[in-house]
């Protein structure tokens, strides 16, 4: 059988004497949709972090594909297929949206950092930064500066430029805050046609993408796992009720149409 | 879209001649001492740019840029003082001086960012101020190092007058640096530079080696602060301490913020700018310090990108005129149809 997209072991982290992760087991398959959620304060941003090399791990083992990029610095677990976005879009605002694309797409293309070529002269990735941005519907934007655009954009050219490196584990955090309710059908679809040779970790606090959407859900409580299962098994588990999803579950119910 | 860009680079090709040929032409119709201005202009230029690269692509506010411009000025003073050495492979020594200097401060200063920086590089220029003022038998310590002798080109002997055969010089390298420095802001690593300066944490998620990049830049930055350093000790036939103090390095940060920081000629616009104040106005008064204060302060205030985007601000406030006069012409100004685009995009999804 193939390695696990992405494998935990044990994996704690303390800040400052407390304890935020503690002792995570966690495996998901190649191809899955992997939900994480839990209350506020639970860890799951910091368990994103600690997954995509940005916190280190103050125990545990993290494995990408089967291998152990526990060590590995941020830039290079993305040389595995790892991609993180950020609850805040992670664009550069001083940039257009098409820089924001090609900043993506130049990452390792020219030799000695870069030095080695000129942005305008690589016909190339001229038309590939072209593809993306029509792909993505930010062709009429392609040109402004994406501290203009609005959040929901902001989202989309985050998305584009991740999507552009083709990551094999893509980690969303919180994708759907700060969208509109009735934005929120329409990234949905878009969520469910991303390609199934992709693994995606989702944390998510609306319960309407994480149960139209994941095919496992995790959930965290005060850093350690509550609860693994399918979206069934969670919703009939009494521990989630309990701990955090009845609340949760009401909001969904008073959201939906 | 394509025309426009077509349109922008001749634009661009278009100035860099034209500038070219003025400034091949200047030794012809301006006398001496504004010709040496001149050469103190295009050196400076170098050295603002190469800060820029620093503070304004990377975001790195260094305030001990002087260190290499001094490193360059003691190198190539201390290789003609001592052995002689032609100017082509001393400056070419400089420059390998810088970049040794920045791979061995660079783990150091880089560790930090924003305001540590700034004091962790305005004590590195320090510390080394602090050794060529006190190693007086070897650097010459306040008197520094008189008598270096100014390089000429060959061919030019006889022809033109000395003062224009080394403005040809620097000229010529200032050119060439300048024209790599553009090859370098138009490259992937130019842009990955802007990108550690708005966010380097988004940067490295994109997977780039942030930390390395830093330390190439602050490398290459060094090696034109160097060069700019040795062909300044040329200009002058002098290096001293004055050339390695932090004082230096806050003028730099001056030319590169008055000019304006993060764009290609900026830099080169406050050059010009702090060196007409300072070689013009002092002819009037005393006090050309505080008149550079006052434009400073009203160039962060009034045109916080520098004095290089003065057309398009005035343009941005005509056309705010127009749109507030009642009778005026209706021309949508740049702005709306931004709006617009974003708009039709919205709507479009």
């Amino acid at each position: 059988m193939a390695a696990p997209a992405l494998q935990l072991e044990h994996v704690s982290k303390i800040i400052g004497g407390l304890t935020i992760l503690e002792d995570i087991a966690l495996t998901v398959q190649p191809g899955e949709r992997r939900a994480i959620i839990g209350p506020n304060g639970a860890g799951k941003t910091t368990l994103l972090n600690v997954i995509a090399g940005f916190l280190p791990a103050t125990r545990g083992r993290v494995l990408v594909f089967g291998r152990d990029v526990t060590k590995l610095p941020a830039h290079r677990r993305v040389d595995v297929g790892l991609l993180k976005t950020n609850q805040q879009p992670a664009v550069f605002h001083e940039l257009t949206t098409r820089q924001n694309v090609l900043i993506a797409l130049l990452r390792g293309r020219h030799p000695l950092l870069g030095l080695g070529g000129l942005i305008d002269r690589d016909r190339e990735v001229q038309r590939e930064a072209e593809r993306v941005l029509d792909e993505w519907g930010l062709l009429d934007v392609s040109d402004i500066e994406v501290r203009h655009l609005p959040h929901g954009f902001q989202r989309r050219v985050e998305l584009a430029a991740r999507f552009a490196l083709r990551p094999k584990l893509l980690l969303l955090d919180e994708p759907a805050a700060g969208l509109a309710v009735d934005e929120i059908p329409a990234f949905i679809e878009r969520l469910k046609q991303l390609p199934r040779d992709m693994t995606v970790v989702l944390v998510e606090h609306s319960m309407r993408v994480v149960f139209s959407f994941a095919d496992r859900i995790t959930v965290l409580h005060h850093g350690a796992v509550l609860a693994d299962g399918t979206p069934e098994e969670i919703q009939r588990n009494e521990d989630v009720q309990a701990a955090y999803l009845a609340g949760a579950m009401r909001g969904r119910d008073a959201r939906s149409p | 879209m394509m025309m426009v860009e077509f349109l922008r680079q001749g634009r661009s090709i278009v100035f860099v001649v034209a500038l070219l040929a003025a400034l091949a032409v200047a030794p012809a119709v301006l006398p001496t001492y504004p010709l040496s201005v001149l050469t103190e202009i295009l050196i400076f230029t170098l050295f603002a740019m190469s800060l820029n690269l620093l503070l304004g692509y990377a975001g790195l506010p260094s305030l001990g840029h002087s260190a290499f411009f001094g490193t360059g000025g003691y190198v190539v003073g201390l290789l003609a003082k001592y052995y002689g050495t032609p100017a082509a492979a001393a400056l070419l020594i400089a420059v390998v001086a810088g970049v040794v200097l920045a791979l061995i401060t660079g783990p150091f200063v880089l560790r930090t960012h924003g305001a540590y920086f700034l004091i962790l590089t305005l004590s590195l220029t320090q510390v080394l101020f602090g050794i060529v003022w006190l190693w007086r038998n070897v650097t010459g310590g306040d008197d520094g190092l008189p008598g270096i002798p100014t390089p000429k080109l060959p061919f030019l002997i006889g022809r033109v007058s000395d003062t224009a055969n080394f403005y040809y010089l620097a000229l010529v390298i200032v050119a060439v640096a300048v024209a790599s420095l553009g090859w370098i802001v138009r490259s992937p690593f130019g842009l990955a530079l802007i990108g550690i300066r708005e966010n380097e944490r988004y940067l490295e998620g994109l997977g780039y080696p942030t930390w390395t990049i830093k330390y190439a830049a602050y490398a290459i930055a060094g090696a034109y602060a160097a060069l700019a350093g040795g062909l300044f000790a040329y200009f002058k036939g002098f290096v001293g301490p004055g050339q390695i103090s932090w004082l230096l390095a806050g003028e730099a940060m001056v030319m590169v913020i008055v000019g304006g920081a993060g764009t290609f000629w900026g830099p080169a616009l406050g050059s010009v700018l702090v060196l007409l104040l300072r070689y013009e106005v002092s002819a009037f008064t005393q006090r050309w310090v505080m008149i550079l204060g006052i434009v400073f302060i009203l160039t962060v205030l009034l045109l916080p990108e520098g004095f290089i985007r003065l057309p398009k601000r005035l343009r941005d406030i005509r056309s705010r005129l127009r749109r507030e006069a009642p009778t005026g012409p209706t021309v949508a100004p740049v702005g709306r149809s931004q709006e617009r685009a974003v708009e039709r995009a919205i709507e479009r999804s």
